[in-house]
């Protein structure tokens, strides 16, 4: 288990350096500068050249490469180019917990609407009830996020006024944002869920079960469960990585100062260091998940070995 | 008094082709202490039967007619006023007065629980025993089934078994609370041969230890011949042939019967004798046959087999048949 | 024991010639002859018996069909201005009606649906041969070259691919390449992964050491046997591709930086759309739709393709 670890997170060490040379490059390929400036002026080429050099941009790409991955290794990351004075630590530091509450919020909610309703569904006899969950799902997954929040917020929060609409505030600001962003997982996992449970109903450990006099509740709660949830764990790694680095749309819409918002804003910026920051923050927060929901896995189903 | 007696049950399906009559008016016997036998190819209803007996049919199964006692009390689905009250009942008969053990050790054990969990669920639905208490009784009995280092290996998943250990813990689950009446349904057939006799000898010997009684179900005759006090054998959802284990093998009446003796080989003689296998399958039970369900493959069938059921035939007080040769010379007619 | 004769089996009166022996050819000896049709029409019957699965199929062919054709039906251009009616609502002239700049929304939204839909269809496609070759040989070459192939996918795996997308389309600019690049650049991992699995498992059955003994080449065997067994998951997670793929090229319009004016995605439009829900809610409402119907049929009809091509559910 240990050895297991200690090579994942090699890989994982591995991969990041992979990000960060990669997008490091990329990013300067990109045209244009954080500095850009339609003045041509003698005045404003000098401004101009002289922030180049504060900030070490006039230097060789590969030199330049070097002394951030040297600050990186001291674990610093920065400053921002555009937010003057503030360091890029600042910035993920406080946009990051705004983010993580209502992606947590989100996936709380996801897993617990979503298995209930798989669950429901696959053990419900009922047509009707099975169908409506399926017709759902399908819409759940058809709608994107994006056009979601901005029917949520014109119906709910403008027409009707029931819900705030701007920033985190109380709960209830969290309602809308929350929906929006949980509708697409609510439907996969409960998809996912309903299949995996009428799967492992027709299994034989099921009957086994039951034939030593065990209570059907029972039987489905202790036996039944534990096996359906195995590919939800799978899914839900990626699906918490993506929760907790943001959704741009909602964000913008909702007027959320989370990290997704300041992303999409650094990229369009030019803001170099801001975005190596974000992209190694939301790098790590994914291999991290992605390791943790194999650990789970493994932990769910004693089959898997993590070693092999 | 018969540990188990079952009275004319019978038990549909319904599928998407339609209601598959899987078992057509079943009568049989358990005696205390004894072995019996039930023999017949796969869909012959012989597994139906005993998952009607339990209470363990899917969802589209139900039983239609017919009356299941076991030690004096009624357990047909019929005799309660409720679903909710058959289950309940059943719940509490379950793992305690009657067990079962199944065919595929490999996919009854549920992956993702210890073996301890599995094993203490019996005694703790049916005793009053503490979960420590369980647990000691659950090592004793994985101790009599015969797995070396039972404090060790309880803490186990099942996948670190082999086919016949894994048997063993499902025995060893059939008899946490002593039944009166186990069903093995195919208990060897996903087995290594040489596991099997094993199984079969420590199935035998529990039964005497124990004081139980038996349900055998097989398609292996040789099996039967080994284990068996008494042999019922069925075919297309119906008892054809009936009698102590002598009865059918040294006076097999039913031409089923005997064409099933005529598949077995005779490790014993010198020259192997040719096999005679029964030409042709069984029938189909969504449409079943209104006379005799062997017909298409009975070498002598007659007119009459075709539109009536054969009547019983009693020969001693243990043994009967059905089948219209016995009637032949105008018996009946 | 008691005897088993039940009360209703009263005598019977039986022809005389009842226990002649019955002629072979009188016995009713089933013969079941399984009608043999291929996997494919198999598949076929099963998926015609769906119907939200054949509606959606119409749909999106009728959606293809409009998009395609929309030059020859149409007299209006998705650029031609006409000042003389701006934000006009739904007529028998213009359909859905015209933006502010008078261009006749019809027009756009079925221009859109060229952009949206062969984004989708390209993005699968190019998944699915990326996907099948790669996770085709890591599956089937295994040991340590599929040890090595598969951390590579473990990598990209773990790489925002919104960072991605939005790095390769400032690079790149606002074209149909950039947009294909930067979707396909993760997606194809899901479909990678996929087929490997699929073909280590069918390379442990039999029929695999059949073609083997029987000196089939490798690569025949590969491509012939192991994915052509694989085909049914395969084509539904296709189907799933291409709505993911179109969500990914709306959303993109819809934040601003997807395929660039003049000519507009479905995205693009909503976004145009949303300047001006306030004086003009209904314009939005077409190229929302648009997504969402096309998304949904594309859904259904993959669920239509499962269910049809997994043997199970026979």
């Amino acid at each position: 288990m240990l050895k297991y670890i200690a090579r994942r997170v090699f890989i994982g060490l591995l991969t990041m350096l992979f990000l960060i040379t990669a997008t490091f490059f990329l990013m300067r390929i990109i045209p244009g500068s954080p500095f850009i400036n339609d003045d041509e002026s003698v005045a404003a080429q000098k401004q101009y050249a002289q922030l180049e050099a504060k900030y070490g941009l006039d230097k060789p790409l590969t030199e330049q490469f070097g002394i951030y991955m040297k600050g990186l290794a001291h674990g610093d990351l920065g400053d921002s180019l555009i937010k003057k004075g503030k360091s890029v630590v600042d910035i993920i530091s406080t946009t990051a917990p705004v983010t993580m509450r209502l992606g947590l919020t989100a996936f709380v909610f996801s897993m617990v609407v979503g298995i209930g309703l798989g669950i429901t569904a696959a053990l419900s006899k009922s047509r009707t009830l099975n169908n409506f969950v399926m017709l759902l799902s399908t819409i759940g997954v058809s709608v994107p996020n994006f056009l979601l929040a901005l029917f949520l917020m014109l119906v709910f929060g403008v027409y009707l006024e029931i819900f705030p609409t701007i920033g985190l505030k109380t709960p209830l600001h969290y309602v809308l944002p929350t929906i929006a962003v949980s509708l697409h997982p609510v439907a996969m996992i409960s998809r996912l869920t309903r299949t995996s449970m009428m799967e492992v109903m027709r299994q034989d450990y099921m009957v086994l079960a039951k034939s030593k006099g065990t209570a059907k509740w029972v039987v489905v709660l202790k036996h039944g469960l534990r096996n359906a949830l195995l590919p939800v764990v799978t899914y839900a790694g990626p699906l918490i990585a993506n929760l907790l680095t943001g959704s741009f749309v909602v964000e913008t819409l909702f007027s959320i100062p989370g990290i997704g918002s300041e992303f999409v804003g650094s990229v369009t910026n030019r803001d170099y260091t801001l975005i190596m920051g974000l992209t190694i923050f939301m790098g790590f927060l994914v291999i991290v998940m992605n390791l943790l929901s194999d650990v789970v896995s493994a932990w769910v189903d004693p089959r898997i070995k993590l070693d092999k | 008094m018969s540990v188990l007696s079952v009275e004319h049950l019978s038990t549909q399906f319904t599928t998407d082709q339609g209601i598959v009559r899987a078992v057509r008016d079943v009568s049989f016997s358990v005696e205390k202490g004894e072995i019996l036998g039930i023999v017949g190819e796969s869909g012959s209803g012989k597994s139906v039967t005993m998952f009607s007996i339990m209470g363990l049919l899917a969802g589209n199964g139900t039983v239609t007619d017919g009356r299941i006692i076991l030690d004096g009390e009624d357990l047909s689905p019929s005799a309660f006023s409720s679903e909710k009250e058959y289950e309940k009942k059943m719940c509490a008969v379950r793992g305690n007065q009657m067990a079962m053990i199944f065919q595929d050790p490999m996919t009854f054990l549920n992956p993702v629980l210890r073996i301890e969990s599995q094993l203490v669920e019996p005694i703790l639905n049916h005793t009053k025993l503490s979960r420590k208490e369980a647990v000691d009784r659950a090592i004793e009995l994985m101790g009599k089934v015969g797995i070396p280092s039972p404090e060790k290996r309880i803490k186990q998943y099942p996948h670190q078994f082999s086919g016949g250990m894994r048997q063993r813990i499902i025995i060893a689950m059939a008899l946490a609370c002593n039944p009166k009446l186990i069903i093995a349904d195919e208990p060897t057939t996903a087995l290594d041969v040489t596991i099997q006799a094993q199984v079969l000898e420590l199935i035998s010997a529990i039964k005497d230890e124990f004081g139980s009684s038996v349900i055998l179900i097989t398609h292996d005759l040789g099996v039967v011949a080994q284990t068996c006090d008494r042999v019922a054998i069925m075919y297309g959802g119906k008892i054809v042939e009936q009698g102590s284990a002598e009865d059918i093998f040294y006076s097999p009446n039913h031409p089923y019967t005997k064409g099933l003796l005529g598949c077995v080989t005779n490790p014993e003689s010198e020259f192997s004798e040719p096999l005679h296998p029964i030409p042709g399958s069984p029938p189909d039970l969504l449409k079943p046959p209104a006379g005799c369900p062997f017909l298409d493959r009975c070498p002598n069938a007659m007119r009459v087999c075709r539109d009536y059921m054969p009547e019983t035939t009693v020969f001693s007080d243990s043994h009967f048949s059905r089948c219209w040769l016995n009637q032949k010379g105008g018996a009946a007619g | 024991m008691d005897q088993t004769v039940r009360p209703h089996d009263r005598p019977l009166q039986l022809p005389p010639d009842a226990f002649e022996l019955l002629p072979e050819s009188e016995k009713n000896a089933e013969f079941v002859a399984m009608e043999s049709r291929t996997f494919f029409q198999d598949a076929w019957r099963n998926f015609r018996r769906n119907r939200l699965a054949l509606v959606s199929l119409c749909f999106i062919l009728l959606m293809c069909l409009l998009a395609i054709l929309v030059p020859i039906l149409s007299p209006y251009t998705y650029d031609g201005m006409d000042p003389s009616s701006l934000n006009q609502l739904p007529s028998l002239q213009d359909w859905f009606g015209t933006d502010k700049f008078g261009r006749d929304i019809f027009v756009r939204v079925m221009y859109g649906a060229r952009i949206s839909l062969s984004v989708g269809f390209a993005a699968a496609g190019i998944n699915l041969v990326i996907g099948v070759v790669y996770g085709g040989l890591a599956g089937y070459l295994g040991g340590r070259v599929d040890l090595i192939m598969m951390r590579v996918v473990d990598m990209l795996y773990s790489i925002p691919s919104l960072l991605y997308i939005i790095l390769i389309m400032l690079v790149f600019g606002s074209n149909m390449f950039s947009v294909l690049l930067g979707i396909c650049i993760s997606s194809w991992v899901g479909m990678a992964r996929l087929v490997r699995t699929q073909v280590m498992s069918l390379k442990e059955q039999e029929f695999s050491l059949a073609a083997f003994v029987m000196g089939a080449s490798r690569s025949r065997i590969l491509f012939k046997h192991l994915i052509i067994n694989s085909i049914g998951p395969i084509i539904v997670s296709l189907t799933m591709m291409v709505p993911s793929a179109i969500f990914q090229e709306s959303f993109l319009g819809f934040v601003g930086i997807g395929i660039s004016a003049p000519m507009s995605s479905w995205g693009t439009l909503a976004n145009e759309a949303r300047m001006v829900i306030n004086s003009y809610p209904l314009q939005i409402v077409w190229p929302v739709l648009s997504i969402c119907f096309t998304m949904l049929a594309l859904n259904f009809l993959g669920d239509g393709l499962g269910e049809a091509l997994d043997p199970k559910k026979r």
